[in-house]
């Protein structure tokens, strides 16, 4: 039954977010659909990060429902949320500190592990199959990212900042996610790695998985989305096409100002 | 005239008279292995609002917190009023007279507005003028001094961004340094401050300003700085950009 | 109710000295963030120093030295002032360099801070009790309040002075410029740097009032009890530092409330609970675990104060340093990264070495050296467990260790040989089922005390460990049914297999040996597999762990679970090896300095607890040789504590920074040929 559903992947209904007395999101509502590059865009504090918090479960909502890939998702923690196949990277990458780039990698894959500590004191061979396994899978993915099996022994954050991207990406694929959901990932790159990257970006979306993207490089957003929900202000103020979404001159005023 | 005694006081003697009052040149900044900013020149000559615009990540921020010492330089130079003060502690920067009205506000929320404002002239040592200042606060946002007591953080944003400037101009600064003034404001309220900003400069202040709001910027920016990635990529009088261009620079239209 | 009042104006006393260290605490937490575990021993120098600038001579490194005999005013006036330069001294040497580094290095630097004033205090002073001089207005006869509450002329002075100086504070930081100042740069460091506040010299204040107000607590109690000792700042600082979290720490009224709570608790539980007296330090930390548990910001304080910044365990490279001291550094890391890097062919060359000096060295009594060397590289690796690869800071640890021991020594002697006669020679069989059966019995407590701190970060989930530590220990010292009480328990059976006694020390040796390996064995497979790496990326970035699907709470259990496992399974055989054990074999410190040799081998390798023990014991040994250390054997504590603190600053990565371990499991990787063919 992998008959492709008009259903979105990925619904939220009325989310309202405060923190304190501040609204920071107000009563969105969002689709994203199978198979999507979704673009969230908005001027700088219009709330788009927190909308990305409140995805992943990093945030809870204060009033309104998320509904995932058919079933209701809420209260189940952020490492539910990944579980239930909503892999993430960060707007700054956090990588984690002193582990090499494959072992970075692997965590990702946590959920796939289950053997218990005797059989991994004791070697039980179920247990090492299922670690070849996934380092196999592993350098499948680096690969997939455009990673040398040379840089799987580095120490992560010893890397270049566009490669440490690349193995966020790839630390977020291997939990084989329905949906990545990436933060700025092009931010501080030149434009010839935010070509490969937003390359990368389609290749994702051709396995099967659907992408949601905050980006402020509107010329890469025009290109590579394919819906876009701009935000201002906490709230919805345009959902579309890119070419018909950016045209609209409430989302140009948002950018640049209105004169008075 | 205006009903406001003016809050300039201008520090001159040693300004050569063809010197920008702030001039930099060559100022690279760096987080880590990435170049924020990547060797940029800047000057801005008294008495003039000058604007740095771009989008998110063009590294604005990172340049303004550099030349109030708050980031470590890579390279380059910075002089302001005459001196060299590339090397110079924060704290110092203050006292020789550049204030800095941080990105988000970033006044002290559980401290009263009135706390607020005297620890603006921390830097200046002479306690005795601060009352006057005071005044003269209360006079340019009437707002805060019917709140003088109140917590700081129980403001609205609007009345918190004029509580960061009025702190600012406490330490009788003669250069204003000023982050995204209008951030999450309502549009009443960036009214008001902006044209707060052209009151300011008025009376004599040089500003150097940062907003995202690129109409705005222009239309009351004597000189503009078009930032991307790291680098100027564009500089005019704000009366000669084209709209157009910046329009390139933020929503990516094919240019 | 002439008890009870009694009972409150005792407890109003000590609440009004806890209240004024509480401040220490409480004022360079709010500035800085850090938890500076020395005002410990800034409160216990006020008491020295006061007493001393008292007294007409005092014996200082064992010379009489003239002294100007001052009235008690006087001295506590010059005291406070050399403390509080001291307290601006420290800051400036081992704090301030480690300003933006993890959490985790200025709090060791703390710690190790303390035990270098404590072992110069112990030097200088000697190790007895200084008597505190009788001050004239100590002689007047006490008050007679209601007829029946005595308090002595001091306890008013005590009362009065605290409340003086609490509400000088207070007018001070609300008032003045500087106060202002300081709570500006409390709130936001970078909004006061650009109003120009110079936030270095505001924290360098902050340490000296700070300092200052611990120097006047610890005189105050000294003069209360009537003398000074070298370690009467530890259950103070510890308690000031409960009642700090107590009202909420960061803030001052908050202090001066949890302290008087405190006080006055301590005081009524040590009046009316049965055998409160010996009870009443474990009320505190009880009080303490219990608050952190409901209500982890305190009374007074701010919920948000309760997060650590992530990052790596101590920090980046250090900016400080000659070019020379750098490549030392990297020279011994290179080393120890080799060391640990080896595989299985470096650790079974480490082992046959091992095997070899236990086979040859002729002398019993550097056996018996080489057995504790081997019994505390096991105990700090399993610290190394929850600290090293977990990242969370447990100071509880040496609970577990005391969980073992106590059960194998209550089972053989107090209960089967006590009470029903048996000889441990006939069940000799016991031990090797009590290894496992300690092991489980400990983690089992460590998930007790890890779940309530699992909402904790930092320098609360350290406290709070601490609590749990120091609870266990008086436990220990007061439950004389279970434990026999500081007499502690004799006449532990040695090893013995089938028969065969094991009690010799090179038996003993071989024995250490082999539990080990399978000790490091057991912890090298659960770290180089999924588990070790879901703890490390806890470690080094919990937020971006759990949005990869780590269950980081379970994990953190886990590794509770593992630490306790092992101290309870090592516990066992250190009863044994010992053949007697104390309350005080698990005390605070013990668990300090297995941090401390953690710390200096290595955070999260496999060999470096093992190199941390074998430096620190031998050295404490061989030093034993230099005349010097034989006059003045605290001067080797002394020397450690200055080690990690030069290591900290200098090195704030640990000696071995690049030594890792490996966390995939040995024999799944494919190897490059296979990886060729996915690429």
């Amino acid at each position: 039954m992998r008959a492709p559903s008009p259903t979105p992947l990925l619904q939220a209904r009325a989310i309202t977010v405060r923190f304190g007395g501040l609204e920071a999101v107000g009563n969105l509502d969002m689709a994203i659909g199978r198979n999507a590059i979704h673009g969230l865009i908005g001027p700088n504090g219009a709330g788009k990060t927190t909308v990305l918090n409140v995805l992943t479960g990093f945030v809870r909502p204060t009033e309104g429902e998320l509904v995932f890939d058919g079933a209701e998702i809420g209260g189940i923690g952020v490492n539910g949320f990944a579980r239930r196949g909503l892999a993430r990277t960060f707007q700054n990458i956090r990588l984690f500190g002193a582990m090499t780039v494959l072992e970075s990698v692997l965590v990702g894959a946590h959920q796939r592990f289950s053997a218990n500590a005797l059989s991994l004191v004791f070697g039980r061979r179920a247990a090492r199959d299922a670690e070849a396994a996934m380092i196999a899978r592993a350098y499948e993915l680096l690969a997939f990212v455009g990673l040398g099996a040379e840089v799987a022994d580095r120490v992560a954050t010893t890397l270049s900042y566009g490669h440490q991207r690349r193995v966020e990406i790839a630390r977020a694929l291997i939990s084989s996610p329905k949906l990545l959901l990436l933060d700025e990932p092009l931010a501080g790159m030149n434009a010839v790695e935010k070509a490969e990257i937003a390359d990368l970006v389609r290749q994702v979306r051709a396995q099967g998985i659907a992408v949601l993207l905050i980006e402020h490089d509107m010329q890469v957003v025009r290109r590579l989305c394919d819906h876009l929900t701009v935000l201002e202000y906490g709230r919805k103020l345009a959902d579309g096409p890119p070419e018909e979404v950016l045209a609209d001159p409430a989302v140009q005023a948002a950018y640049l100002g209105r004169a008075r | 005239m205006s009903p406001i005694a003016p809050i300039v006081h201008p520090i001159e003697p040693t300004l050569h008279p063809t010197e920008p009052l702030l001039q930099v040149a060559g100022l690279a900044v760096s987080y880590g292995r990435i170049r924020a900013v990547d060797g940029i020149d800047l000057a801005v000559e008294p008495g003039r609002i000058v604007s740095l615009v771009g989008s998110n990540g063009a590294g604005k921020t990172t340049t303004l917190m550099a030349l109030s010492g708050l980031l470590p330089l890579a390279s380059g130079r910075i002089r302001f009023a005459g001196e060299d003060i590339t090397a110079l502690a924060p704290e110092l920067r203050v006292a020789r007279g550049i204030a800095h009205v941080p990105e988000r506000r970033r006044v002290f929320a559980g401290m009263s507005v009135r706390e607020n404002l005297v620890l603006g002239a921390y830097a200046r040592g002479d306690a005795v003028d601060i009352a006057s200042d005071l005044d003269r606060m209360v006079a340019l946002f009437p707002r805060l001094g019917e709140r003088m007591a109140q917590l700081a953080g129980t403001l609205s944003g609007g009345e918190q961004q004029m509580l960061a400037i009025a702190r600012g101009l406490m330490s009788r600064p003669s250069l204003l340094i000023m982050d995204e003034p209008t951030m999450g404001l309502a549009p009443q309220m960036i009214d008001l401050i902006l044209d707060t900003v052209l009151e300011i400069r008025k009376q004599g202040m040089t500003v150097l300003l940062v907003e995202q709001n690129a109409v705005e910027a222009m239309r009351l920016s004597d000189h503009v700085y078009i930032m991307r990635l790291g680098r100027i990529v564009h500089e005019d009088s704000g009366a000669n950009i084209d709209p157009e261009r910046v329009k390139s620079f933020y929503l990516g239209a094919d240019s | 109710m002439d008890y009870l009042g009694q009972l409150l104006a005792n407890g109003l006393v000590l609440g009004a000295i806890y209240a004024l260290a509480a401040v220490a605490f409480t004022l360079v937490y709010g500035v800085v963030r850090l938890v500076n575990f020395a005002f410990g021993e800034l409160f216990m120098l006020g008491a020295f120093l006061t007493a001393s600038l008292m007294l007409p001579e005092v014996r200082l490194l064992g010379t009489i030295v003239p002294m100007p005999g001052f009235s008690l005013p006087v001295a506590a006036m010059g005291a406070i002032t050399l403390t509080a330069a001291l307290g601006v001294l420290v800051d400036r040497i081992a704090y301030r360099p480690l300003r933006n580094a993890p959490r985790l290095a200025p709090l060791i630097t703390s710690i190790a801070v303390s035990v270098v004033l404590q072992s110069l205090a112990q030097t200088i002073w000697g190790a007895e009790e200084l008597r505190f001089p009788e001050f004239y207005l100590a002689t007047l006869p006490p008050v007679v309040l209601f007829d029946s509450i005595y308090l002595s002329v001091m306890d008013l002075v005590v009362m009065a002075t605290a409340l003086a100086a609490m509400l000088g504070l207070s007018a001070f930081i609300a008032r003045s410029s500087l106060g202002r100042a300081m709570r500006a740069s409390a709130e936001d460091q970078m909004a006061a740097t650009l109003v120009g506040i110079p936030v270095n010299r505001v924290v360098a204040a902050a340490f000296a009032i700070g300092s200052g107000f611990a120097a006047l607590a610890g005189l105050l109690y000294a003069q209360t009890y009537g003398f000074a000792h070298s370690s009467m700042g530890f259950l103070p600082g510890l308690k000031a530092l409960t009642a700090a979290v107590l009202g909420g720490i960061g803030s001052i009224p908050g202090a001066a409330l949890g302290g008087l709570i405190l006080g006055l608790v301590e005081a009524l539980g040590s009046g009316y609970l049965p055998n409160g007296t010996a009870w009443k330090d474990a009320i505190s930390f009880v009080l303490l675990v219990g608050l952190l548990y409901l209500r982890p910001q305190g009374l007074l304080g701010k919920p948000e104060l309760n997060s650590a910044g992530r990052g790596s365990l101590l920090g980046g490279a250090s900016e400080f340093g000659a070019a020379w001291l750098r490549t030392s550094f990297a020279k011994v890391d290179g080393a120890l990264a080799r060391a640990a890097a080896g595989g299985p062919r470096a650790a079974l060359a480490l082992l046959a070495l091992a095997i070899l000096v236990g086979a040859l060295v002729p002398s019993d009594y550097w056996l018996r050296i080489l057995t504790m060397v081997v019994i505390y590289g096991m105990l700090a690796s399993g610290l190394n467990v929850i600290v090293g690869f977990a990242g969370l800071l447990d100071l509880g640890f040496v609970a577990f260790w005391a969980v073992g021991s106590y059960l194998t020594s209550i089972l053989f002697v107090l209960v089967l040989k006590d009470q029903f006669g048996v000889a441990p020679a006939d069940i000799w069989w016991l031990l090797y089922l009590n290894l496992p059966l300690a092991g489980l019995l400990a983690a089992g407590f460590a998930v007790l005390l890890g779940t309530p701190t699992l909402r904790l970060r930092g320098d609360y989930l350290a406290i709070m460990t601490l609590g749990f530590g120091e609870i266990v220990r008086v436990v220990a010292i007061n439950w004389m049914d279970l434990t026999n009480g500081p007499m502690g328990i004799r006449g532990i059976p040695a090893p013995n297999l089938f028969g065969i006694a094991l009690g010799s020390p090179r038996a003993q040796f071989f024995f250490a040996l082999a539990l080990a390996v399978l000790v490091v064995f057991a912890i090298a497979r659960l770290v180089r597999s999924y588990v070790g790496r879901a703890w490390v990326a806890i470690r080094e970035d919990e937020e971006a762990a759990e949005a990869m699907g780590v269950p980081t709470a379970r994990y953190k259990l886990y590794a509770y679970a593992a630490s306790g496992f092992v101290g309870g399974f090592v516990g066992v055989f250190y009863a044994h090896s010992q053949q007697y054990i104390s309350p005080l074999n698990f005390s605070l410190f013990e668990n300090i300095l297995l941090l401390m040799l953690v710390v200096l081998g290595g955070l999260g390798t496999f060999v470096g607890p093992f190199v941390g023990a074998l430096i620190w014991i031998v050295f404490l040994q061989l030093a034993l040789d230099l005349p010097f250390v034989q006059a003045y054997p605290e001067t080797r504590f002394a020397l450690l504590g200055v080690v990690l603190i030069v290591l900290m600053v200098f090195r704030p990565q640990g000696l071995a920074a690049s030594a890792r371990v490996a966390l995939t499991m040995p024999g799944a990787r494919p190897g490059a040929r296979r990886v060729k063919e996915v690429a």
